[in-house]
């Protein structure tokens, strides 16, 4: 029914920018930090530097920014959605598809009681950062959460050998053996390498104590390959995403979502590809993100690696909108 | 972050704000003459008003402005000088209050509703000005002796009088009502499932009218307030029933001093005058009718000091909330200032910008134009390329690329090509042509001067439109102020949207060195627009017939702005012959009227021959923005029978596309060779 269009598209997509500015992206306004963005691409030809602003800004347009309101209700959902409601689902078909609610709730409180939750990564990574939300937006104990490292716990040992000489050793042992659960929960995962890394071992053990101990990997956000490879390490008992990025999110593959329908006809994904790859060449390396992940996408506490460089890269003075803090390992 | 707080004009509503905002951003319309909302209102006579507006014409504004807690505040609380001077009491409610749609279906039929609502009414208007009595009378100091007769006064208005024995004050008589009032709230919450009113727990205790009239009257009790004329101020009516405001007009009509009536109303929803009588209320003599959006908008010099005042005030309050003293001129000034002008040059230079590699887009159309007429054999005595070239080149000559002039001789070119007879060539129209042009170079009269002021507006948006420019013509202050064509509410949203659009692009506006950029004022201005289109209230099929319209309209006036050869310049009005028109037609313009998507000029447009007066409309000037179109009342075009209802009936608008098309050719070339001659469309009156 509309047939107005009289705003040219740059002030279009800037139109949408300062409304995401105004709202989802509020927390992440400062003064002349857009324009500062834009400034990065700097093409001598005029018409061609306005064609690069146009499509990156298309490209802005389409940005998934997640603040801190909107991670902490998705830290709801992962509790709610892929926690709780399976254990009541279970409870309930191993009763007969009760619908007695006094029953499920102290049924529940006996599993939850047996629950433990972790962060994936050190003390100082997002993984773990999430806990602290997770805690306040699900109003849990802190006696839930616990460190890796309180897991386990190791005793000194001493063995007499046939020649008589003794032996020390330590010997690990689950700490707490009344826990029959142990969630692992962390904020993003592209590629997998990170659960692996961290977890593998970890897992592996507990297993090897108890291979009825369930071990659950929940994240807020994850690729379907970066799912694929951990459900691949099977180590764990179950692993779920609140959010799938699955290949429509990769902004320049066949299937991007983001090129079905443009606005203006001077959008085009092969441009705004090379653009991407023009810029981001000097910035990171693959020039379009970790893992050649091509994502649109940051959080409130950081942006990852698998985001184009373009939005988060501060290397070689460019002007980052969202800007990502670098592990230092 | 961009913190909501740090805009003056952040709030658009009067409902959101408090009593004391409303009487501290109170501007009255005018202070002079006759033309204040004061004078017009007039509290001080007992001819009851309908206060008829469209959305955020200050009409709650106003309405609430006359109520007791703003009397109260503009008395500093001192009840004697505000009954001594004021001499009424305005008592202020919302029809939306009363939940007004519970009195409908249920199972229940139609005439028990109607008695149930307007015992209800009753108990919820009377509720308020009990509660207005109460404080009154504290204020006053009223000894508890003299409440109690005025209590007993009250009371006997009621059946069943002997049966209230404990009720001795006016604190008393509130709980009484509002038990009443509870009942009913239940009987009506459980018919929804008993199918029925229980009459044994509700009790009709008075009849229609005898509380709202018998209060007030009793009032006379008390000294103080026998010279005291009560004011009901209902607000919303279109939220009822129609059945509900033929007993609200019924009350009005029916009216008994010391009461009257003021009732806001938007121009959609004032659809009745009936009463239950039968009669229909005669304006006038039983009530008056004030329309904001009439009185406002044949009054735009006031309207326009109106709307300055308003900004001022809010800046000061503003500032002043942040320990700034300032005076309201200067402020005014300063904030003005702050606005980046909008010169035309600036988008010339930008084409040229834009174009520096090769030819400019109208140059290259005329040569497509050129080109297609030769081969379709009307472009006279083309007969090859070489020969456009040299068309081409004319039309360059003597211009120093500027684009602007070029589309003036393009015109010039197009205007004598269609008019030329067969055996013209084009090296003539090019020699008048640059004959013409040089003579404006000089700055003599002649044709191009003609063009230039004519037709300067619109080549200017024809060159934003190719070059993807923003059109600056809806830009400065003075230009929001007659965007907004009588709406305040319109213009005090323009001013939000700018005061964020510049924030957050970081240019400071309400700080010393800031400013507001073009870009932010068009922003606003293009938002404002969107969202008054969007936001027009009428859903359905009304809802889609009035878009599909205003669709056509626009189309319609967007190809006399953006052709080779305009009939008219910057046109943004039309004229019908009334008469002619469907049924379907006049309806859908009605609607657009009252929703103020177009606004009828009542001076109409005469008829040079005849004298006879034709309806004349125009676009809503903050529509304009969404399609590039004018808002000076200069260009109108009139719509024929055909072309009118193929825009405005549905029953028609299959043919819409046919005449779309055929006037799209007829304003263009070469395609308007084919109907060169006396203009079909526009030339009903020389």
């Amino acid at each position: 029914m509309k047939n107005f269009d009289s705003l040219p598209i740059y002030d279009k997509l800037l139109n949408k920018i300062y409304a995401y500015y105004q709202t989802i992206w509020k927390d992440k306004w400062k003064e002349g930090i857009h324009t500062e963005w834009l400034g990065n691409f700097n093409d001598v030809d005029e018409d061609t530097l306005q064609k690069e602003q146009i499509n990156m800004l298309y490209l802005l347009s389409k940005f998934m920014y997640f603040g801190n309101d909107e991670l902490r209700e998705l830290l709801y959902s992962l509790y709610r959605d892929l926690y709780k409601y399976p254990i009541i689902a279970s409870i309930r078909k191993a009763n007969g598809n009760t619908t007695d609610d006094a029953f499920i709730e102290n049924k529940f409180i006996e599993e939850h009681e047996n629950t433990r939750f972790l962060g994936v990564g050190n003390p100082s990574e997002s993984g773990v950062h999430m806990l602290y939300y997770l805690r306040q937006e699900c109003n849990l104990s802190r006696r839930f959460f616990i460190n890796s490292s309180e897991i386990f716990s190791t005793t000194k040992n001493n063995e007499t050998l046939s020649d008589g000489s003794i032996r020390e050793f330590l010997n690990a042992e689950l700490n707490n053996k009344t826990i029959k659960r142990y969630i692992f929960i962390d904020d993003f995962c592209g590629s997998g390498s990170q659960a692996k890394s961290y977890l593998k071992e970890t897992v592996e053990n507990i297993k090897f104590k108890s291979k009825d101990i369930e071990v659950v990997y929940l994240m807020l956000f994850g690729t379907e390959l970066g799912i694929s490879n951990v459900r691949k390490l099977n180590i764990f008992d179950r692993v779920d995403a609140v959010f799938t990025i699955d290949e429509t999110f990769k902004a320049f593959s066949d299937s991007s979502r983001y090129f079905k329908n443009v606005p203006d006809a001077i959008i085009e994904k092969t441009f705004s590809h090379s653009t991407a790859i023009k810029y981001g060449t000097g910035l990171f390396n693959p020039p379009l993100g970790y893992g050649d992940s091509q994502l649109l996408i940051s959080f409130h506490h950081n942006t990852p690696d698998n985001s184009l460089p373009i939005f988060w890269s501060d290397h070689n003075n460019w002007k980052p909108i969202f800007k990502r803090y670098n592990k230092k390992y | 972050m961009i913190n909501e707080l740090e805009n003056p004009f952040s709030v658009t509503k009067a409902t959101e704000f408090t009593d004391i905002e409303i009487n501290e951003y109170w501007v009255n319309f005018n202070t002079k003459d006759d033309v204040s909302v004061e004078t017009i209102l007039n509290p001080n006579e007992f001819l009851p008003k309908y206060v008829i507006g469209g959305k955020g014409c200050g009409k709650t504004h106003i309405l609430r402005y006359f109520s007791y807690p703003l009397q109260k505040i503009r008395a500093q609380g001192n009840i004697n000088a505000l009954l001594q001077n004021d001499k009424y009491i305005g008592l202020y409610s919302v029809f939306h209050g009363l939940n007004s749609s519970r009195f409908e279906g249920k199972g229940i039929n139609q005439f028990e509703w109607e008695s149930i609502f307007e015992y209800y009414f009753e108990l919820y208007i009377s509720d308020n000005a009990l509660h207005t009595i109460q404080e009154i009378i504290s204020l006053l100091n009223i000894n508890k002796e003299i409440e109690k007769v005025l209590v007993g006064n009250i009371l006997s208005i009621f059946r069943n009088k002997n049966e209230f024995n404990n009720i001795n004050t006016i604190h008393d008589v509130i709980n009484l009502l509002t038990d009443l009032r509870r009942k009913i709230d239940t009987q009506i919450l459980n018919a929804a499932f008993t199918r029925k009113l229980v009459y044994d727990d509700i009790k009709v205790l008075f009849t229609p009218g005898d509380l709202i009239f018998g209060i007030p009257a009793v009032t006379s009790c008390i000294a103080e307030m026998t010279a005291v004329k009560f004011i009901y101020i209902f607000d919303e009516y279109e939220k009822l029933f129609e059945w509900q405001k033929v007993f609200i007009n019924t009350l009005v009509w029916d009216k008994k001093n010391p009461v009257t009536f003021w009732i806001g109303a938007r121009r959609y929803g004032y659809t009745s005058r009936a009463t239950k009588s039968g009669e229909k209320m005669k304006q006038g003599s039983e009530f008056q009718e004030i329309n904001l959006d009439v009185l406002i908008r044949s009054n735009e010099g006031i309207y326009k000091r109106f709307a300055e005042k308003l900004f001022q005030n809010r800046l000061i309050k503003y500032f002043e909330s942040k320990g700034l003293k300032v005076s309201p001129e200067d402020l005014g000034k300063k904030f003005k200032e702050k606005f980046e002008k909008y010169d035309e040059n600036n988008i010339i230079n930008e084409v040229i910008q834009k174009n520096k590699k090769g030819e400019y887009k109208h140059i290259k159309d005329l040569r497509a134009k050129l080109s297609k007429g030769m081969k379709k054999n009307v472009a006279l005595d083309i007969k090859d390329e070489k020969q456009i070239d040299n068309i081409v080149e004319a039309v360059k000559l003597y211009t120093n690329n500027n684009p602007l002039e070029q589309k003036y001789k393009t015109f010039f070119l197009c205007k004598a090509w269609y008019s030329a007879d067969k055996t013209m060539t084009f090296l003539s129209i090019l020699e008048n042509m640059n004959s013409e042009y040089q003579k404006f170079i000089k700055n003599l009269t002649g044709s191009f001067k003609e063009i230039k002021d004519k037709r300067k507006k619109d080549f200017i948006v024809q060159l934003c439109k190719e070059y993807n420019i923003k059109n600056g013509e809806y830009l400065g202050i003075e230009k929001f102020i007659e965007l907004s064509q009588g709406n305040a509410r319109t213009f005090i949203l323009t001013l939000k949207k700018t005061i964020e659009f510049a924030k957050i692009r970081g240019e400071k506006p309400l700080e010393d060195g800031g400013g507001i950029t073009l870009d932010s004022q068009y922003l606003a201005v293009y938002d404002t627009a969107r969202w008054f289109y969007e936001d027009a209230e009428v859903i359905g099929k009304g809802g889609k017939q009035m878009y599909d319209s205003l669709k056509n309209l626009t189309d319609y006036f967007m190809i006399h702005r953006f052709c080779d050869k305009p009939t008219e310049t910057t046109v943004s009005c039309f004229y019908v012959k009334a008469e002619d028109l469907s049924e379907n037609a006049l309806e859908v313009i009605e609607v657009m009227k009252m929703h103020s998507i177009i606004i009828e000029d009542d001076d109409g447009r005469l008829e040079k021959n005849t004298g006879r007066k034709e309806r004349l409309f125009q676009l809503n000037k903050i529509l304009a923005p969404l399609w590039n179109l004018p808002i000076v009342e200069r260009g109108t075009i009139y719509l024929n029978k055909e072309i009118a209802e193929a825009i405005f009936d549905i029953d028609f608008q299959k043919n819409f596309e046919r005449f779309f098309e055929k006037r799209k050719s007829e304003l263009n070339a070469p395609d308007f060779m084919k109907n060169s001659g006396p203009d079909p469309f526009t030339k009903l009156f020389d």
